[in-house]
């Protein structure tokens, strides 16, 4: 690789930057702790410079970093139920079944939220809304976070994540009906 | 007839991209005569609103990493490959 290619790299890995932290703050809630694994993650990325290449699922690649780094931390802390939230993900027990009856339907009508402006003025808000967040499962708080909060397309995540159509489908499906379900129980009874 | 967990994998769906029409033209129908997927219709929307605006939001803790940061980690990772090259 030429040295224009390498500080181009550099370059692109700032993209990610945000989405790493975000991620490292939601499952972390600690600033300094959360630069210090973004800045890790970073730099063994660049350390490891055949992955760096590949381009497609840049995203996935650093996540994947990212997360063993919070495992270690979390493991060195003796906090083995944190760590394994990473690593056994989504497979098990956290299924739309568990919102819908077998006929389909609602085993609990969602609330109607007739005015979000007035809930994003409000303090409580806000702070139910984080939980709920640092409460989804990894893999549907990343495609989340992506969509919602970075704006990228079904296609990009689709991309950025090495994902099927359908896929995207079903995580942004399960993370919607999660976080509203969360409100519900959290927020305004 | 669609039910409410295909009626609300479809809005969801629907959020981020355009359905095609006879899977929109079934949504609509649900929708008419379902209060549940109505009101899961409105989270998604404050779901939406909440995460996009989460950035600017005072209350919260910071969820973008500060100039500050981005510099320190920027400067690291340019001594480390200038130091490999």
């Amino acid at each position: 690789m030429t040295k224009k290619n390498v500080t181009n790299s550099i370059a692109h890995l700032e993209e990610h930057a945000d989405y790493l932290f975000s991620y490292a703050m939601l499952k972390l809630k600690d600033v300094a702790l959360a630069e210090d694994m973004v800045q890790d993650t970073l730099l063994s990325a660049v350390a490891a410079r055949e992955g760096f290449t590949a381009q497609a699922s840049v995203r996935t690649w650093l996540t994947t970093i990212l997360k063993n780094r919070m495992i270690d931390h979390w493991r060195r802390q003796g906090r083995e139920i944190a760590a394994s939230d990473l690593v056994g993900d989504d497979g098990s027990g956290d299924s739309i079944d568990d919102f819908f009856d077998q006929a389909g339907r609602w085993f609990e009508m969602p609330n109607a939220y007739p005015s979000p402006d007035e809930a994003l003025q409000s303090k409580e808000f806000w702070n139910i809304f984080e939980q709920c967040l640092s409460r989804l499962k990894s893999q549907q708080a990343e495609v989340f976070l992506a969509r919602e909060m970075y704006g990228m397309s079904n296609e990009e995540i689709r991309e950025s994540f090495s994902l099927g159509e359908s896929n995207v489908w079903v995580l942004m499906h399960r993370a919607r009906v999660s976080l509203g379900k969360c409100l519900d129980m959290n927020w305004m009874k | 007839m669609l039910n409410c967990k295909q009626a609300s994998a479809l809005m969801s769906r629907a959020m981020d991209e355009k359905l095609p029409f006879g899977k929109r033209m079934a949504l609509k129908l649900h929708l008419f005569i379902c209060d549940g997927c109505t009101n899961f219709s409105s989270q998604t929307f404050l779901l939406r609103k909440a995460a996009r605006s989460f950035g600017k939001c005072r209350h919260c803790k910071d969820l973008r990493l500060s100039d500050e940061a981005r510099q320190r980690i920027f400067r690291a990772l340019k001594d480390v490959q200038a130091r490999k090259d």
